[in-house]
Order: C-alpha cells, then sequence, then structure tokens
C-alpha cells in the first residue's frame, strides 16, 4: 500500500468517524417553518411582496387586528356568502398557556361565537394551525369559523407568532404541547363535551395527538398532514421509512388506525402538497363515524386558494351536515 | 409558502443525489487503478429564492478489478457523508464495464450498475420511538464517451429503481471529466455532471420544489462536481492506445 493509498484510508476513516460521533443529530427541526413575532419587520411585511394574508406584519408587543379586512381570495365570497364579519375586539380572550415542561408560554386567543347560531353557540372550535409563521396567518380562517357561528381557540405552536421560546419545538414537545393545549381548552370552553378538534395542513400532527387518546365530539382535519415518508415519496418518489426523518414518528395514518371518534376529512381534489389517495388512508384507517368531503377545485391553501377559500358556503354545509349526521354531541340541542 | 419540510428536502434526496455525484463510469478503471475522490451535488431545488443543488458530500472510490472480454470492468463505491451527522447510513456499490471501445469519432459505451442502500440505524438510539428501516434503489446507466486528449466527455441515460416505489425515471446526462496531470495512467480528475432526473416524471406537488419540476414541469435538474485521484496500477501496465489520427484528437480509451 503506497503513501496515497494510506492517506485516502486515513481521511475517509477520520471522516467516518468524526461522522459517527456526530450521528445524534436530527432532521426535526428542519420539520418546522415559523415566523415569530420579535423578527417581524417590513420585510416580512409590506416589503414582503406577498398578499396581505401572506404577510407577518404584527410585533410581539402590539395586538392582532380581528377585525383587517383582507384581499380576500377570489371565489371565497362570490358564492353567497356576503361577507366575514369582524370579530368584536373586545371580546377575543388573549391566553398564555404553559407548557409541561415549564418551557414554553404558548400564544392562544379565544373568540367566543357570536350567537347568531343557537346549535354552534357552544360548540368550539380548537385550531391547529398549518405550517407557516403563526396565527397572524391563520386569522382569516379563524374569522371563517367564528363567521360560521362556532367559538374558535387558535393556538401557536412554540417559535410561532408570539408563542415563547422563539425557536420552534422538538418533536417531543410539539406532540406534548398538543396533550397540554387539548386539557387546557377543555378548561375554559363553555362546553368542553364540544370541542371539535380541527386541523390544517402540519396541524394535522398535534390534532391527531391530541384527539387518538380521548376521541373530541368531532375531529375535522383539512388538507391533513399524513406522515413524512408519504410526502416523501409523493415528492420525490422515494420510498423512505418513516423513522428515517423524525425522532417521534408522524405518521398519522398508523395513529389514526382503529380510531372511534367522528371523523371528518376536507380535502381539495388538486392539493398541491398531499396527494388525496394518501388523505383517504388517513381515512380508511379510522374505523368510527366519518365522512370524506372533497372540495372541487380546492388546492392545498391557504396562498392558493385551499378548501375554505373554494367556497364558504359549500364548506361551512359540510361541517354542518357532518356534525348532525355523525357527530350531534358536538351540536346544542 | 406554507409547508417546508426540509427534512424530506435532504433525506430523501441523499440517495438520488448520490446517483448524480457518484464517480462517472463512463471509463472502467484497467485492473490494478485506482480512483479515490469527493463530489458533491444533486437535484436542484428552489431555495431561498434561488436554486440550489442538494450538498451531498461523497467520499468515493473505483478500483480495476479485471479485463472481461478484452474490456475492463471495475468496482466503484461511496459513503454518503452528509447522512451521516443525521444518523443515517447511506452508501452505493457498483460496478461499471466498457462494452465498446472508442473508435476514431465514434464513442465508447459503458455501462453502468450501482446499488444504493440506507438505513437509520446509526441514529436510532436518538429516536425513542423510531423503528429500524432500511431503503435500496438501483441504477442502471449506459454512457457514451469521447475521450479527446486526455479530456472526457459523455452523454448517458440512467434510470433508477426505487424498490419500494419502483417508476419510470430516465434520466439524461453529460458531463466531463478534466484530467489535469501531464500522465495518462494517472492524476488528479475533476468531474462535473449535469443531469436531468426523471424527465419522465411530471412532479405536481410542491412540498419539495424541484428545478424545474414544480408545478406541473417534469423531473428535476441535477449537478454535480467531484476531484479525484488516480492511482496507476504497480502490476498491470496500462495497455497501449493506438495513437490518434492526425487532425481528430480523438484516442482509443480502452
Amino acid at each position: 500500500m503506497n503513501r496515497m493509498h494510506k492517506r485516502a484510508l486515513i481521511t475517509v476513516a477520520l471522516v467516518g468517524c468524526a461522522s459517527l460521533l456526530t450521528s445524534c443529530l436530527t432532521l426535526d427541526g428542519f420539520v418546522f417553518n415559523p415566523i415569530h413575532c420579535s423578527t417581524v419587520g417590513p420585510s416580512t411585511c409590506e416589503e414582503s411582496g406577498n398578499p396581505t394574508w401572506d404577510q407577518a406584519c404584527v410585533p410581539c408587543e402590539e395586538p392582532y387586528d380581528w377585525t383587517r379586512t383582507y384581499d380576500w381570495i377570489e371565489g371565497t365570497l362570490d358564492d353567497g356568502t356576503p361577507s366575514v364579519r369582524a370579530v368584536d375586539a373586545s371580546s377575543v380572550v388573549p391566553l398564555v398557556i404553559l407548557s409541561d415542561d415549564g418551557e414554553a408560554q404558548l400564544d392562544a386567543y379565544y373568540i367566543p361565537s357570536h350567537g347568531g347560531d343557537p346549535e354552534l353557540r357552544n360548540t368550539t372550535v380548537l385550531y391547529n394551525h398549518g405550517n407557516y409563521m403563526g396565527i397572524e396567518h391563520y386569522a382569516p380562517r379563524a374569522r371563517f369559523l367564528h363567521e360560521a357561528g362556532y367559538a374558535v381557540l387558535i393556538w401557536d405552536y412554540r417559535g410561532f407568532g408570539k408563542s415563547l421560546p422563539d425557536a420552534a419545538p422538538t418533536t417531543e414537545q410539539f406532540l406534548a404541547d398538543a396533550l397540554t393545549v387539548r386539557a387546557f381548552a377543555e378548561g375554559i370552553v363553555p362546553d368542553p363535551s364540544k370541542l371539535i378538534v380541527y386541523a390544517n395542513s402540519l396541524g394535522g400532527i398535534p390534532a391527531v395527538e391530541m384527539s387518538v387518546g380521548d376521541p373530541p365530539c368531532a375531529l375535522m382535519l383539512e388538507a391533513a398532514f399524513t406522515s413524512m415518508a408519504r410526502i416523501s415519496a409523493s415528492n420525490s418518489g422515494t420510498s423512505f421509512g418513516e423513522s428515517m426523518f423524525t425522532s417521534n414518528n408522524f405518521d398519522n395514518a398508523d395513529k389514526l388506525r382503529g380510531y372511534e371518534g367522528p371523523l371528518l376529512m376536507l380535502v381539495g381534489d388538486e392539493d398541491n402538497f398531499f396527494p388525496l389517495e394518501d388523505e383517504r388512508d388517513l381515512y380508511d384507517s379510522a374505523v368510527g363515524p366519518k365522512e370524506f368531503w372533497v372540495a372541487e377545485g380546492a388546492k392545498h391553501g391557504i396562498s392558493n386558494g385551499g378548501v375554505p377559500e373554494a367556497g364558504l358556503t359549500p364548506y361551512f354545509a359540510a361541517m354542518r351536515s357532518f356534525l348532525v349526521e355523525h357527530a350531534p354531541g358536538c351540536l346544542t340541542p | 409558502m406554507i409547508l417546508r419540510l426540509a427534512p424530506v428536502l435532504l433525506v430523501t434526496l441523499l440517495c438520488l443525489g448520490s446517483g448524480c455525484a457518484t464517480l462517472n463510469g463512463a471509463r472502467p478503471l484497467e485492473p490494478g487503478e485506482t480512483e479515490l475522490g469527493i463530489s458533491i451535488g444533486g437535484p436542484v431545488l428552489e431555495f431561498g429564492g434561488g436554486a440550489l443543488p442538494v450538498p451531498n458530500l461523497n467520499i468515493q472510490g473505483r478500483h480495476g478489478l479485471v479485463r472481461a472480454l478484452n474490456r475492463p470492468l471495475d468496482i466503484a463505491y461511496g459513503l454518503n457523508a452528509t447522512a451521516l451527522p443525521f444518523g443515517i447510513l447511506q452508501g452505493h456499490v457498483g460496478v461499471n464495464w466498457l462494452l465498446v471501445h472508442q473508435k476514431q469519432g465514434a464513442p465508447a459505451l459503458a455501462i453502468t450498475y450501482n446499488q444504493f442502500f440506507a438505513t437509520n440505524a446509526l441514529g436510532l438510539p436518538s429516536k425513542p420511538k423510531g423503528e429500524l428501516e432500511g431503503w435500496a434503489a438501483n441504477q442502471i446507466e449506459a454512457n457514451l464517451s469521447w475521450l479527446i486528449k486526455q479530456q472526457l466527455i459523455y452523454v448517458g441515460l440512467a434510470q433508477y429503481f426505487d424498490f419500494g416505489n419502483p417508476q419510470l425515471t430516465l434520466t439524461p446526462s453529460f458531463g466531463v471529466v478534466l484530467d489535469t496531470s501531464p500522465k495518462k495512467d494517472g492524476g488528479v480528475r475533476l468531474h462535473f455532471d449535469f443531469r436531468w432526473y426523471a424527465v419522465t416524471q411530471k412532479d405536481i406537488y410542491d412540498t419539495i420544489r424541484w428545478v424545474p419540476g414544480h408545478s406541473g414541469g417534469q423531473g428535476a435538474f441535477g449537478f454535480g462536481g467531484g476531484i479525484s485521484v488516480v492511482l496507476p496500477s504497480k502490476k498491470t501496465p496500462v495497455p497501449d492506445e493506438p495513437p490518434p489520427e492526425a487532425g481528430t484528437g480523438l484516442e482509443d480509451g480502452a
């Protein structure tokens, strides 16, 4: 073996050893895509070039504006819904939810029902938002649900919006916080038995986590996260196993297997993130009363028009008919 | 942007990416020759407003084994160093065989078979709920190549089969291998490889924003660069090559 061979082998061995020693690194931190209020500025707001509801404009010390007008995505309000009412700011209850590990203060807001629909006046939607920015980005969604007559409790994950700390959670923290928030919610809503756990996209992870052990009166998954393995397969054609991606499994189809609570899946037939057949797998995993509702022409949302933006009237109707038929316990007689 | 799943970007591309960044086998090594090198690159995706090849760092080697039917056959092997810190052992092993010698302007033809593998075994201790999982795929590639005064130009066509999700992923490529050494039987080489992954596949999902694949485009561009050193055989001399015809500059690389 000549000197070049030896040097090459030594180099390879050193790199290999160093890599093995650092193999405790995880990919988990890459999952989240928050914007924390401490980083908000012109570059994330008016100078971002994004439409109004893709802008992060509210710094930590300022309250969210629940009366803001938006450039509503074309089509959302063209179906008979005349307007999405502003929320009475004085009625919104700002909340701070302490995590069980004592390390996080989760920002949350309770928006009471406007009471216009007697059957929904005691029903609260616990909203688990998607993987971008924070509550500011999903405020329109909360207002849609408020418009429909529900009370809404929306919370920010660690590192998102105004939640502290400003770093995204680990998977363990993410899942533990979900359980904490569910318990907290049941302590403040008018009727805990009428709590709907709702998820948009990434919110499917905490929503399923907080539901599988104790099914709420209804679980509603809109364009919900499926699993890392499924996303990998649909987006890159590979067949990596779920455990290759995160410390904890995020496989919602696996977690929902045998789920007996009422389940409503709300999906767009043009979802550009999660294939319809993968969403169908989630649905098939559950064994309780369930419905798979497809919004024609809906993409993943929000920026490109998701399930609610495809038409509020059918969206509201789909939720309501599901509750009447499969989850009447969520309604006030 | 609503969803960003960088683990998917990173991990799923480790393997495909290594296909881009392997030392090209258009010219298999003669028995006894060894080539050691590193390469970096992979499929190109949108990132931070720009385009970025996935930074797969591969430590690789080739070794000339035999002349089968008077044609060189070598073995190739590599380890993906980018994956290791994340607890994923990923690498490849394969063979390259020269089927047709270069004759004047007519290119040489070589075939490559690479077997890729990955396992999360290294990282399991940090994954309380994780399960031991593996992954495998292969690459079958044909390359036409021209050796011009020690500098190699090649064009190829590959098919990658992910055993867990087999699809038609025809991948055309072209590249150059620049030999910086004055010697003909060894020295430092620079590798530049461009390919269009899975040109036969339409990408309709945007979690990973391929260039140019996302939003209905086809496949993903790939780019890889590398550097290697060729160690000549001490036992078996490289066969003499016929001199190039005057004016062509083309050599028989066999």
